[in-house]
């Protein structure tokens, strides 16, 4: 039955892409830059995951070895780049071609490592048992990693982000920077936390994608867009709206496409089409996205964006 | 043809059209403050337009019929075409070149469309980005157009019929030139004319300059119809260089590439842009260069990669350290900051 196999990679990879989104919104949110390198962060990530099978084919430790991989990956980053950018002064467009910049520089070093290796596409060794088949859709071990691991990460991060003061400062900087920098919160340390949350989920994503398909130089790009539309989608600076677009996105993307290759006879190529229209209309229309549609108890989360806010 | 002259010609016609692009962007944001993120896809609708004229209006122009235009035949009348009628290839090429300004200019109008309406900074950047790949995925899709992700090949250099194909692409790669430095002093001279000054005063504070009864609006849209159309004017030269039209190739790497330059050369900064342009075309050749020397070990090394690799450094040196380029953006120069120099 189709609308159930579509159904099912709809709901993974609505999954994954709520878990890149979610870091991506946090970087947005809490650094206020929309970071292009976060593709990359998430293919370090299925990286790492197939490098750590080779020491132990295990899914729990590929995820685990990934996200401290790539949260270092992402705080060198911020060390290395965007802070001293910042501390100069430098604008919203300059931090977003120097993302861009770095995260080509990424993918490019490791697109010349992968050919050598021979691990331009490849999978994790993980080995694959089946459990049960939904329709004439099997269920893969690995798969029942993907959802649970992404319900247990937002529950984690919203706990994080209500419960524990670190948290609490994340929220408050996102709200108002001014009047957070005025109570005394220390920004650098809220930047380093959140770089680190946000590489950490990324590199989650990125591992659970290689479980689940493979690994290429070229799997956080071609998602990017793809997480943009989620992040979007989700008001940009909202998280519970990040978890709404990311499952939008993975239905509309899987679900949807399917339905209109059947019944319009519209191509799969165009798939792309679908999250990049979702970004041009959402911006256009309706920049926050969600918000507004939820109810009111959940966007108690959300936040107002104001790029006018001081850039510190 | 020689290794020296063959490497006189690439040289030459990336630089020029690399100038173009840059100059292009260099007017649309280092002059108008318009960030145009999707620059690639008016450098691709610029060869779409020259490849579309080339297996349509060129068999027409010279009376040939053709069954199969984007197939192998559609090749082959091209090429006869081209290597025996100059008359009618040099109006095509010219018409192909008029072509793509025109409708490379009216998709910049259509996305000005958005560009005056999106207030948050970086909404624009990405509503542009997006657009370029949303181009790339239509033509890629729908081979009707350039033959889909097949391509079109046989886009034919307008100098083919002189025979000897040294000759012919060292005159196209003049005329590559020759174009390039006239888009290079056509935008010169406007960014030193009371409409550039405009373009800065509404790029540094667009509230003082509406106050002024300036049409900020206007000005904007203006700038993305100009520079989109000089960029298409870029991408028809492009394809009739390369001679194979796919859209695989204006992925959205190559706005970075142009975006590079810019920032390489200097922001609002003509003279800055061709020298960031040049940069390029050194990095560019010489990556590939090393790339054809090295063909016995590629399986070592792609040099292809190593030059993305280099570029992306260089640009976050850059960025980090020289934001203002190589060449700072110079005061306006009009008759008034001439008497107050002496």
């Amino acid at each position: 039955m189709w609308v159930i196999d579509s159904l099912v990679r709809s709901v993974l990879i609505g999954s994954l892409y709520t878990l890149m989104a979610l870091g991506l919104t946090m970087t947005i949110a809490v650094v206020r830059l929309p970071n292009f390198a976060h593709a990359e962060l998430i293919t370090v990530g299925a990286y790492v995951a197939v490098l750590s099978s080779y020491l132990h084919g295990d899914v729990p430790l590929a995820i685990a070895l990934s996200f401290v991989a790539t949260a270092i990956v992402a705080f060198v980053c911020h060390r290395a780049v965007y802070r001293p950018m910042r501390r100069k002064g430098a604008t919203m467009y300059t931090m977003v071609l120097a993302s861009f910049a770095l995260g080509l520089t990424i993918r490019y070093i490791l697109l010349v490592w992968a050919g050598p290796a021979e691990m331009l596409q490849i999978k994790p060794k993980i080995p694959l048992t089946v459990l049960f088949t939904i329709g004439e859709t099997p269920v893969l071990s690995v798969f029942v990693w993907s959802l649970p691991t992404a319900i247990v990460l937002v529950l984690v991060l919203h706990f994080l982000l209500h419960r524990t003061k670190t948290g609490k400062m994340m929220r408050a900087v996102a709200d108002n920077l001014t009047l957070s920098l005025v109570t005394g919160i220390d920004l650098e340390r809220i930047h380093d936390f959140s770089w680190i949350i946000a590489g950490g989920m990324a590199g989650i994503a990125g591992s659970l994608w290689a479980i689940l398909y493979y690994a290429t130089p070229y799997v956080g790009w071609t998602a990017l867009l793809s997480v943009f539309a989620a992040v979007v989608l989700g008001g940009l600076t909202s998280f519970t709206g990040a978890i709404a677009g990311g499952f939008v996105v993975g239905l509309s993307e899987n679900l949807l496409m399917e339905i209109l290759n059947r019944f319009i006879g519209l191509e799969f190529t165009y798939k792309p089409l679908i999250s990049f229209a979702i970004i041009v209309i959402v911006l256009m229309v309706r920049p926050v996205g969600l918000i507004g549609l939820l109810p009111t108890r959940v966007i108690r989360t959300t936040v107002k964006h104001d790029s006018r806010d001081d850039m510190t | 043809m020689t290794p020296i002259t063959s490497l006189v010609t690439t040289f030459a016609s990336f630089f020029g059209i690399y100038m173009i692009l840059s100059v292009s962007l260099n007017l649309e944001y280092g002059y108008g403050g318009q960030p145009n993120f999707g620059k690639v896809a008016f450098f691709g609708i610029g060869a779409f337009v020259a490849g579309v004229m080339a297996s349509r209006v060129l068999p027409l122009i010279a009376g040939v019929t053709v069954i199969d235009p984007l197939g192998p035949q559609g090749v082959e009348v091209r090429i006869a075409i081209s290597s025996t009628r100059p008359i009618e290839t040099i109006v095509t090429f010219v018409l192909a070149l008029i072509l793509a300004t025109i409708v490379g200019g009216f998709f910049g109008y259509l996305l000005s469309y958005p560009a005056l309406r999106i207030r948050e900074e970086w909404f624009l950047a990405m509503v542009l980005l997006v657009s370029g790949e949303i181009v790339r995925i239509i033509v890629r899709s729908y081979p009707p157009i350039v033959g889909g992700y097949q391509g079109l090949a046989g886009v034919s250099n307008p100098f083919r019929w002189i025979g000897d194909a040294t000759k012919a692409s060292l005159a196209y790669a003049a005329l590559i030139l020759a174009i390039a430095l006239g888009v290079y002093l056509l935008v010169d001279r406007s960014v030193n004319s009371p409409f550039g000054r405009l373009l800065k005063s509404v790029r540094d504070d667009p509230v003082a300059s509406m106050s002024l009864g300036k049409n900020v609006q206007l000005v904007r849209a203006q700038v993305l119809v100009f520079g989109s159309g000089l960029a298409a004017l870029a991408g028809a030269l492009y394809a009739h260089y390369i001679g194979f039209i796919t859209p695989d190739d204006f992925i959205p790497i190559r706005t970075f590439d142009i975006w590079v330059m810019m920032v390489l050369g200097g922001m609002g900064n003509n003279t800055g842009a061709v020298v960031g342009a040049a940069v390029m075309t050194i990095i560019d050749r010489a990556t590939a260069m090393l790339a054809v020397e090295c063909g016995t070990f590629s399986t070592l090394i792609e040099f292809n990669y190593v030059r993305y690799v280099l570029v992306g450094i260089l640009m976050l040196m850059i960025l980090m350290h020289r934001q203002k380029g190589l060449l700072p953006e110079e005061p306006v120069k009009t008759p008034a900051y001439e008497v107050m120099k002496n």
